[in-house]
């Protein structure tokens, strides 16, 4: 459409060229839209969230709103609204939840999402957790849970930040940071998601009679694949817990209209009740909506500014250039502004957009996505991108029921996979201990447990790597998940996720999941190539895993007495390390040597 | 004594308006026998009219018409007059825009192209057929141009089938007065939407209205969101739901469906 437009007024001249496009940097990024915000627009849904978090605050009640719409219409754009309606108001906490996590792992998704705002600071320098617990130091010593409360001690007085904050984080911690903080070490029956809903709640409970007003976007993410009702029916008990549980949670949730669909079906009448009794809907502008929200972004450049109060209306773009972009008077806030985004470019250069193919636009859109991941995030990476992961590859997983240790099948149990992330290494005995307990494999099905690779497993835990080895005599190997690897997956799926929520769009127009999925089966990005051949059964490269272990121990050995502690031949290891760059340094000369990368993580 | 001599710009003005007023385009050697005067000075004047948007010149380069409505126009609207009638597909409905040579020098090929420019612009919708994966075109929500095209359908299938059609319809038309499907659908959303404005699934709207077939419901929820009187939310990917659940949504008839219905 855009390559048939023509020019809507005169292009500037050259020189003049240099404006900044008030449609540009705003499409995508509704959160931190600050400037441009027409109070009239969805106004009626706006008010249903201050209603819903004044009720909980006077009522002394827990409560849940549903805000949904079409793709593109302002749902993200409204919890920005909400977010700095809150600002001002130092007794509340606002959480805003990307829901892109697993219906195993929304309990820590939670906790990681909560402990991230009670750490931010305001642009005062203050923490919300300053603010907010404050006035409560004098009650933790009596909190129930003594971990939490000592944490939260460390942070309040300013010891120990960075271990506390990864604990409050859910992150797993070593033996002896545990011990330096006086923490209990994890036992072997407990469930990191039980855990995590704990502190969620007792944190809700500090801040009261605060508000936490939890904003869960994208809740369609949480979907392991089209069609899956396992993720909407935990995303509505997840939420049901928190209004029964807590008497200060208002929770917003953010979805499409399709999904609510869902959600009607699935839900049994109580949570139903909880979770879709209050709702908002939010609609397609109508053409006077558009033309306030379009005047005001260009009333946003200064440049343009006299000859805007000489032409009025939406000028420099022409009005019926944007009226394409409506039907029947309506059209998604998103798909406007994209228009009017071309046409601004087209005014200023003379020339239209090009259109690029969907193939390319998506690779784009991909590598926008890539951001560094932490070892700490690699499991709840892992747990919502596998499924996907597996699809790309033409193959179906499912989840073993509650009770297992084992997180994901495939081809209906041919491959088995154990996430085995755990930093903590009595977590991580429990739970290999766990799986050999639970592996007996009928012929011809295997194992695969997954470690990202900046977790090496110390040569000094005999225990766990005894039950690694024993394992491995029962077609189970240990695989280690380079940090590429798993930033390439964690994209794949933030790529996926936007789909599913409408927010992935090409010149305003959804991308729906469909396309997106297509596309990622013939674009696996290399550095998931060799994960996803393991899913299909390719042979075992049986030396990484105990290289890495060796060089966990000693740091730094050469290639030929790496060989000779490994008894394989030293050419295989170094073949070894070559795969795995992430994993293994090798510096050359006469007696090659292999090192452990540090990352860029450990070096800060 | 001679005539007085016309001004160039009152012979530009009277073109204008015999073009104006004539009930066909006319041709150069009528305009000049209307307006009485010589082959030059009409030439110019006509010119001028052209060159000023005024007049427009049909047939390139023989036979030459002038009208006061551009060709390509005259062929939109040939065409969207034509789909008014009936939903007929691309070429039928091409030829027929183009039939009796009311256009001079649109082809039906070249109607095909213009046709494909009103479907880009959606003045033009497609619509299911009824036979195989035929798709049929017509204006936006015309349900009567889509009953029209499905009551031709039928009618050749029974006379093909050795029966008189006219015994078929006969009864349908002796059929009680149709329901004002729209007015239905809007009191039902009002009866049932659980907060005023939000919108109401259109599974509950089929379970409480069982007696609108689904092509009917389709049709009049298509045709309140055209008077601007509901919102239709869209479902945000109907490739990867089953026929049987696409069934149970509104039908957009252009690879769009949609769950919910809400009072604008």
């Amino acid at each position: 459409m855009t390559a048939r437009m023509e020019p809507t007024t005169l292009p500037l001249p050259f020189a003049e060229r240099v404006l900044a496009n008030p449609f540009g940097p705003l499409v995508g990024q509704p959160l931190d839209d600050h400037e441009v915000d027409i109070a009239e627009i969805n106004s009626e849904a706006f008010e249903a969230c201050q209603r819903l978090v004044r009720d909980v605050a006077i009522g002394n009640f827990a409560a849940a709103l549903t805000v949904f719409g079409d793709a593109g219409t302002g749902k993200t754009h409204l919890i920005g609204r909400v977010r700095r309606w809150l600002g001002p108001q130092l007794e509340n906490l606002f959480v805003f939840v990307r829901m892109e996590t697993s219906p195993a792992g929304i309990w820590r998704h939670l906790r990681r999402q909560m402990a991230i705002s009670l750490l931010q600071t305001d642009a005062n320098g203050t923490r919300a957790l300053d603010r907010l617990l404050e006035r409560r130091k004098r009650d933790l010593e009596m909190l129930p849970d003594r971990n939490l409360s000592i944490v939260l001690e460390h942070l309040l007085n300013g010891t120990q930040v960075r271990d506390s904050a990864a604990w409050l984080r859910g992150e797993g911690l070593p033996d002896e940071v545990l011990n330096s903080l006086r923490l209990s070490t994890p036992g072997p029956e407990d469930e990191p998601e039980a855990a995590s809903r704990h502190v969620v709640m007792a944190i809700c409970e500090l801040i009261r009679p605060g508000v936490v007003v939890f904003c869960m976007d994208q809740i369609e993410a949480v979907m392991s694949a089209p069609g899956d009702r396992e993720g909407p029916y935990a995303i509505g008990k997840a939420v049901s817990a928190l209004i029964d549980e807590t008497r200060n949670a208002s929770v917003i949730c953010c979805e499409q209209s399709s999904f609510i669909n869902l959600l009607e079906q699935i839900l049994d009448n109580p949570t139903k009740h909880r979770v879709l009794g209050r709702r908002a809907p939010i609609y397609p502008l109508s053409w006077e909506q558009a033309q306030s929200l379009i005047e005001a972004r260009l009333d946003t450049v200064p440049a343009l500014a006299a000859q805007r109060a000489v032409h009025g209306g939406c000028w420099p773009l022409v009005e019926s250039q944007i009226h394409p972009a409506f039907r029947d008077n309506a059209a998604p806030a998103r798909k406007i502004i994209a228009l009017c985004k071309d046409l601004f470019d087209l005014w200023q250069s003379g020339q239209a957009a090009s259109v690029e193919p969907l193939d390319t636009a998506l690779q784009k859109m991909l590598e926008e996505r890539f951001t560094t991941k932490d070892p700490a995030e690699t499991e709840a990476i892992l747990r919502n991108g596998i499924p996907l992961l597996a699809r790309a590859a033409g193959l179906k997983s499912s989840v073993p029921g509650d009770r297992s240790p084992l997180d994901f099948t495939i081809d209906a149990g041919r491959v088995s996979i154990a996430i085995c992330n755990q930093a903590n290494g009595q977590s991580l005995a429990s739970h290999v201990r766990k799986i050999y307990g639970a592996w007996n494999p009928a012929p011809n099905q295997s194992l695969l447990m997954l470690r990202d690779a900046r977790l090496p497993i110390p040569r000094t835990a005999t225990a766990t790597n005894e039950r690694i080895a024993g394992l491995e005599q029962q077609a189970g190997r240990l695989v280690t998940v380079s940090q590429e690897a798993v930033e390439a997956l964690a994209a794949l799926r933030r790529l996926l996720s936007d789909a599913e929520s409408g927010d992935l769009a090409q010149h305003g127009e959804p991308v729906t999941p469909s396309e997106v999925e297509r596309w990622i089966a013939g674009h696996v990005p290399a550095a998931l190539e060799q994960l996803v051949s393991e899913f299909g059964g390719s042979p075992p490269d049986p030396i990484a895993p105990r290289l890495a272990a060796l060089l966990a121990v000693r740091k730094m050995v050469t290639l030929e007495d790496a060989a000779r502690s490994l008894e394989v031949a030293a050419g295989e290891v170094e073949e070894c390390a070559r795969r795995d760059p992430r994993q293994f340094g090798i510096l050359g000369g006469r007696s090659p040597a292999l090192f452990q990368p540090t990352t860029v993580s450990e070096a800060v | 004594m001679s005539a007085p001599a016309i001004l160039q710009s009152d012979l530009s003005q009277r073109v204008i308006a015999a073009v104006r007023d004539a009930s066909k385009p006319v041709t150069f050697k009528a305009l000049a026998k209307s307006l009485k005067t010589k082959q030059e000075p009409l030439q110019a004047a006509l010119e001028s009219a052209v060159d000023a948007n005024a007049v427009f010149r049909w047939g390139d380069p023989r036979p030459q018409y002038f009208w006061h409505t551009p060709l390509e126009q005259k062929a939109r609207e040939s065409i969207l007059t034509v789909a008014a009638t009936q939903a007929l597909s691309k070429l039928d409905l091409s030829k027929l825009a183009a039939k009796g040579k009311k256009l001079p020098g649109f082809t039906a090929k070249r109607m095909e192209s213009v046709v494909a420019e009103l479907v880009a612009e959606k003045q033009l919708q497609a619509v299911r057929g009824f036979s195989g994966s035929s798709k049929l075109l017509m204006r936006p929500g015309d349900h009567e141009a889509y009953f029209n095209a499905g009551r031709s359908f039928l009618e050749k299938k029974i006379r093909s089938a050795g029966f008189d059609p006219a015994g078929f319809f006969k009864e349908k038309e002796n059929a009680p007065p149709q329901i004002d499907a729209p007015a239905v659908i809007l009191e039902a959303v009002r009866s049932l939407e659980p907060v005023k404005g939000v919108p109401v699934s259109t599974l509950r709207l089929r379970n409480h209205l069982p007696k609108l077939s689904k092509g009917e419901f389709d049709v009049a929820a298509l045709e309140l969101r055209k008077l601007q009187k509901v919102f239709l939310s869209q479902h945000a990917d109907p490739y990867n739901i089953s026929q049987e659940d696409k069934d149970l949504l509104i039908d957009g008839q252009d690879g769009t469906y949609y769950v919910a219905i809400a009072i604008r």
